[in-house]
């Protein structure tokens, strides 16, 4: 066939087949196919992997996965999978499976120096007490941590949040969706009040334009990706614009690439927004009823340690992290910024990164002027072998794509921005231009922040299984949400600890410091995926701490551990996830899991019969504490108000928070289980199913404020496919809701308002000027989105003569995460075996190295040996190279940056400086 | 199961009368992906792929019904995949040929990959035009650990 005839056939499908991933089955081969499966029972599941969330088929017989398959009926993916979504079975079948827990033990008893020894759960759990005894009666809440997973399901999330922060009273509960989009979570609440995208897959087919901006969707989302290439191939002016810092897999079928310096994206957004203003294309209809204008500080530090960090670097990083408490512009900065070159910078707003208030227009302009053409294409090329003139081409071709009132939009990030040392100022630039523009919350027309992980909006947004959230947007630090939180969860007042607790960076460092003492890893693989990994790892195995790691496979986390507890998989419990695009979608058990491993939830409530209120409601010392209704430094003993609510002292963490009253309504076993099982409720014996009475407790928090989920059963209708949030009954039917903020969309919306963004988080602050607070007085915005204007800030670590080479990380399409679970299955192991570090070939050839080629990469943190490639997927620039994370064997995290964004506390994985020699 | 054991020695039986001896110890350096310390920098593998034509591969076995087939041949000469040009289908898109693989031959696309276009004549789904997204080469190596998962076998 050739070219022009093919051309045409793929635009001519929209009008007949629309949206089809292929034909059906003949009804011959069908038949072949349900003969060969007669004895198979198939059941609707979700894809374990990326926070695309593609609905899945998975069959069983004899209690074995016998295959799964794209579930045809999924809006999602319509019975596609990428290559790891092919394997989610297979996954399960790695036979290292842990099945029994693991104690680190020398004769006969636990120690730390000791191998590990197949224990008990009767003997691990022991163990885990007495160790949580020790470091909660010597420190108190603040002396123990947990980190969760944007891979948890909802229901683990929510009992891990409620056993820490109810139980336990403890903050420190963080998780590795921290390191994916807390940037984008900061961003949404300061901008529109309320977390989570406007809009949802479905824009992709509605949209003419699509501009990736550090997501490399064509590996890692690679269904939506598959959407996007229909959209390219079948709507004639789609175009698609690829901003990166090399060439990847998205830039093959993209119209325009624009290759970035690493933060350039700060400079570019805002010549956009001057180019909008200076084309007077402004959509003021809609800024004016919609938004206002507002800043904040740029002197916020850039995430080290605030005290101490000198202290605990090593010499060689002594250099960069000072930089926390005073930072000198360069020339470039120097100007984004409006300052001098060469002023050195206290960074005063470090602690209150989040501070902003509202300016009028004059300065938002203003503070966009230095942002011209010339000075934005010297700041953001990235490849030095790109002429200016063509970089300034292409940066009017992309303003173009923008301000052309025709056309629709829809511009997707991930972990460019997000991984980001000011990744909530760039995700609140993207919205900026689209809010200017009146681009937002329509089909077709939006910012829209996409997710890693399968469950990191689900579970790790919404749950709130954060260090400084509750369910449903709630803060910890917030009076009345803790009230309303004591209220839903029956606790006396003041139960819950007022205090901000660790995230996951300062839990790791805490490990180091000895603020923590002991840690609980949950569906999670920190010491290898985060970043500057050589000072945890050191502390996990020489510090006086007590780690535990519940896992399916000996991870780098779990060989680090303490004690190992074997966990079940997803499709060995009940479980349930929400995805990118605000749907949640839930799963039955499909079988047993092997041995003695068990499902999470069952790991967290066996915890939790152990401890009783005495142990953990009496009074706490907090140091540190300082919150209106508490007295400094210690949480209030809230034993006698309990008693009042008929819980005594003895009473255990497991009854009071868990397997109540309320809870034991939700009987199992249950009609909605069909014939599966569930071997959590069965080993808690005692008439409960805990998965369904968790999400019913849960969706009490959202219920009624813009959060709506439907009620359990409705997700395991043999019709449903998962429901976009809000969900709001109507007419006795559960209806999702599609474009939010929109009226024509979103029941939220007030009538006639057009737009409401109604989220109420910081919505009433001071105002100001460019250079700070003029009038502290709060003025209130309802129903209006915030316009920030961010500065470029450099990065804070940049090549120079001795680390000459800018290092990014990331993941390839075969590989999931840290690949536990793909690396064994040989298929994907055969398809990439090991990670490789792309570089230019001028860069290689300059250094004497051919491809495959054996060398040392080398940071200010650590040193890594992998092999060279110069083709292949990626074209990298020269200066700059890139090494996938998902190898322990090329532990590139040794080498990474621990800087994060101030507001989010989000790890920057994506700029640090090295260099590269022969090993 | 490949670990290495440690026997380590009855000693608490001594001891403590009651306590049991620890059966076997599994060192750090014996379990994982990496049979290595946490503290080691290992010398990852040199990897090769397929240098193979597609005229002289032939084809992979493939795991059960419903898993995507690996690529036996050299994918150099054939990628990247672009709007505007997609070598793969040059051979594999043959709607005539269906099932009716030859030996030697390309195979062709299954049924499941096309759709019809609005003359009703077959072409590929466009959400299946990017095929590495779900194909990929098989390197020659070993697995790190093995996989009991057989289908419905």
């Amino acid at each position: 066939m050739n070219i022009n005839r093919r051309e045409f056939l793929k635009s001519s499908i929209a009008a007949s087949t629309a949206a089809t991933v292929g034909m059906p089955l003949s009804e011959q081969a069908e038949a072949a196919v349900k003969a060969g499966e007669k004895d198979w029972q198939w059941d609707k599941a979700v894809c374990r992997f990326c926070g695309v969330g593609c609905g899945i088929m998975v069959a069983t017989k004899e209690g074995r996965i016998v295959a799964t398959k794209g579930d045809p009926k999924a809006p999602v993916n319509k019975g596609l999978n990428c290559i790891k979504g092919y394997f989610n079975g297979k996954i399960m079948y790695g036979q290292d499976r842990l099945t029994q827990p693991l104690l680190r033990m020398k004769d006969g008893k636990f120690d730390k120096s000791g191998p590990f020894v197949p224990v008990s759960w009767d003997q691990a759990l022991d163990e885990m007490e007495r160790q949580f005894r020790k470091a909660y009666g010597e420190m108190g809440p603040a002396g123990i941590a947990m980190i969760g997973s944007g891979q948890q399901t909802v229901m683990e999330g929510y009992v891990s949040s409620k056993l820490m922060k109810a139980g336990f009273r403890s903050n420190n509960l963080d998780n590795n969706a921290r390191n994916c989009m807390a940037s984008a979570v900061a961003a949404f609440m300061q901008t529109f009040g309320i977390d989570e995208p406007a809009g949802n897959y479905d824009d992709v087919e509605h949209t003419d334009t699509i501009v990736l901006w550090g997501a490399n969707m064509g590996e890692c989302h690679p269904i939506m990706w598959s959407r996007i290439t229909d959209r390219r191939l079948s709507h004639k002016p789609c175009r698609i614009v690829n901003l990166s810092t090399y060439h990847n897999a998205s830039s093959e079928l993209a119209d325009l690439e624009i290759i970035m310096s690493p933060n350039g994206d700060l400079a570019i957004q805002n010549w956009l927004a001057r180019e909008i203003i200076a084309r007077s294309a402004v959509n003021w209809d809609f800024v004016n009823k919609h938004t206002i204008f507002a800043a904040g500080p740029s002197d916020i530090g850039y995430g080290f340690r605030p005290v101490n960090a000198e202290k605990y670097a090593y010499a060689a990083e002594r250099d960069v992290v000072k930089n926390e408490k005073q930072h000198v512009l360069d020339a470039h900065e120097a100007i984004g910024q409006r300052r001098k070159a060469g002023e050195a910078v206290e960074q005063k707003n470090a602690a209150t990164a989040d501070r902003h208030w509202k300016i009028g227009f004059e300065d938002f302009k203003a503070a966009l002027e230095p942002y011209t053409l010339d000075y934005v294409a010297e700041v953001a090329k990235g490849d030095p072998d790109e002429t200016p003139e063509a970089f300034k081409a292409k940066l009017q071709q992309l303003a173009d794509l923008y301000i052309d009132a025709k056309r629709k939009v829809i511009s997707f990030w991930t972990m460019g921005f997000n991984q980001h040392q000011r990744g909530t100022w760039v995700n609140e630039q993207c919205y900026m231009n689209h809010l200017l523009l009146g681009k937002h919350a329509q089909p077709g027309n939006g910012a829209f922040s996409l997710t890693g992980q399968p469950s990191a909006c689900g579970t790790a947004r919404e749950v709130g299984v954060f260090s400084h959230r509750l369910p449903a947007d709630m803060l910890v630090a917030n009076k009345k949400h803790r009230e309303h939180t004591e209220h839903l969860w029956h606790l006396p007042a003041n139960t819950l600890n007022p205090k901000v607790g660790a995230h996951i960076t300062e839990i790791m460092r805490g490990l180091e410091d000895g603020a923590v003492k002991w840690c609980w890893i949950l569906v999670n693989n920190p010491f290898q995926h985060h970043p500057n990994a050589n000072h945890a790892l050191t502390a996990a195995r020489k510090g006086d701490n007590f780690i535990i790691v519940s896992d399916a496979y000996p991870s780098v986390s779990a060989k680090v551990a303490d004690l190992i507890l074997p966990a079940a998989m997803i499709f060995e419990k009940w479980g349930a996830y929400g995805n990118a695009e605000r749907r949640t979608q839930q799963w039955r058990q499909q079988v047993m899991p092997p041995g003695q491993a068990r499902a999470d939830i069952w790991h967290m409530l066996a915890f939790a019969k152990r401890i009783r209120l005495k142990d953990v409601w009496g009074e706490q010392k907090l140091p540190g504490l300082k919150a209106e209704g508490f007295a400094d430094g210690k949480l209030p003993s809230v034993l006698n108000e309990a008693g009042k609510h008929g819980l005594g002292p003895e009473t255990t963490l497991y009854d009071a928070l868990f397997a109540n009253a309320s809870s034991r309504k939700y009987k199992w076993p249950d009609p909605i289980a069909g014939g599966h099982g569930n071997h959590v409720a069965d080993l808690l014996g005692d008439g409960w199913f805990p998965e369904k009475a968790m999400f019913e407790e849960y969706r009490t928090f959202g219920s009624g404020h813009g959060h709506d989920l439907a009620p359990f059963d409705i997700y395991h209708h043999e019709d449903v496919r998962g429901l976009r949030w809000p969900v709001v009954e109507k007419d006795g039917k559960w209806v999702e809701t599609l474009w939010r903020f929109n009226e024509k969309y979103d029941p939220y919306v007030k009538q006639g308002a057009g737009f409401d963004f109604y989220g109420d988080f910081a919505k009433a602050i001071p105002s100001g000027n460019l250079d700070g607070v003029t009038d502290a007085k709060p003025v209130g915005l309802p129903g209006k989105a915030k316009i920030f204007f961010r500065p470029y800030a450099a990065p804070v670590e940049r090549p120079d003569a001795n680390y000459d080479l800018w290092l990014c990380t990331g993941r390839v399409i075969e590989h999931w995460h840290t690949g536990t679970m793909t690396r064994r299955v040989p298929e994907l192991h055969r398809a990439v075996p090991a990670a490789v570090l792309w570089m230019h070939p001028a860069d290689a050839e300059k250094r004497g190295f051919k491809r495959n080629d054996l060398v040392w990469v080398e940071s200010r943190r650590g040193k890594v040996r992998v092999r060279i490639e110069t083709g292949g997927r990626n074209k990298m620039p020269r200066g700059y190279v890139f090494v996938p994370f998902f190898d322990e064997g090329v532990f590139i995290n040794r080498v990474t940056l621990d800087s994060n964004c101030p507001i989010s506390k989000e790890n920057d994985y994506k700029k640090c400086a090295v260099k590269v020699y022969r090993a | 199961m490949k670990f290495k054991i440690a026997f380590v020695a009855a000693v608490a039986t001594l001891l403590g009368g009651g306590l049991q001896a620890d059966p076997v110890a599994l060192m750090d350096d014996a379990i994982g992906l990496s049979k290595t310390s946490v503290f080691d920098d290992p010398a990852p593998p040199e990897v090769a792929y397929s240098s193979l034509d597609p005229k002289q591969s032939g084809i992979l076995p493939r795991f059960w019904e419903d898993a995507p087939p690996q690529v036996p041949h050299r994918l150099d000469k054939f990628l990247p995949i672009t709007a505007k040009a997609n070598k793969c289908l040059e051979c594999h898109e043959e709607p005539e040929k269906i099932g009716k693989k030859a030996k030697g031959k390309p195979t062709p696309m299954p049924e499941s990959h096309y759709v019809k276009s609005a003359d009703d004549e077959l072409t590929v789904a466009n959400r299946r035009y990017v095929c590495t997204l779900c194909h990929a080469p098989q390197a020659e190596v070993g697995t790190l650990v093995g996989n009991s998962f057989r289908g419905d076998q």
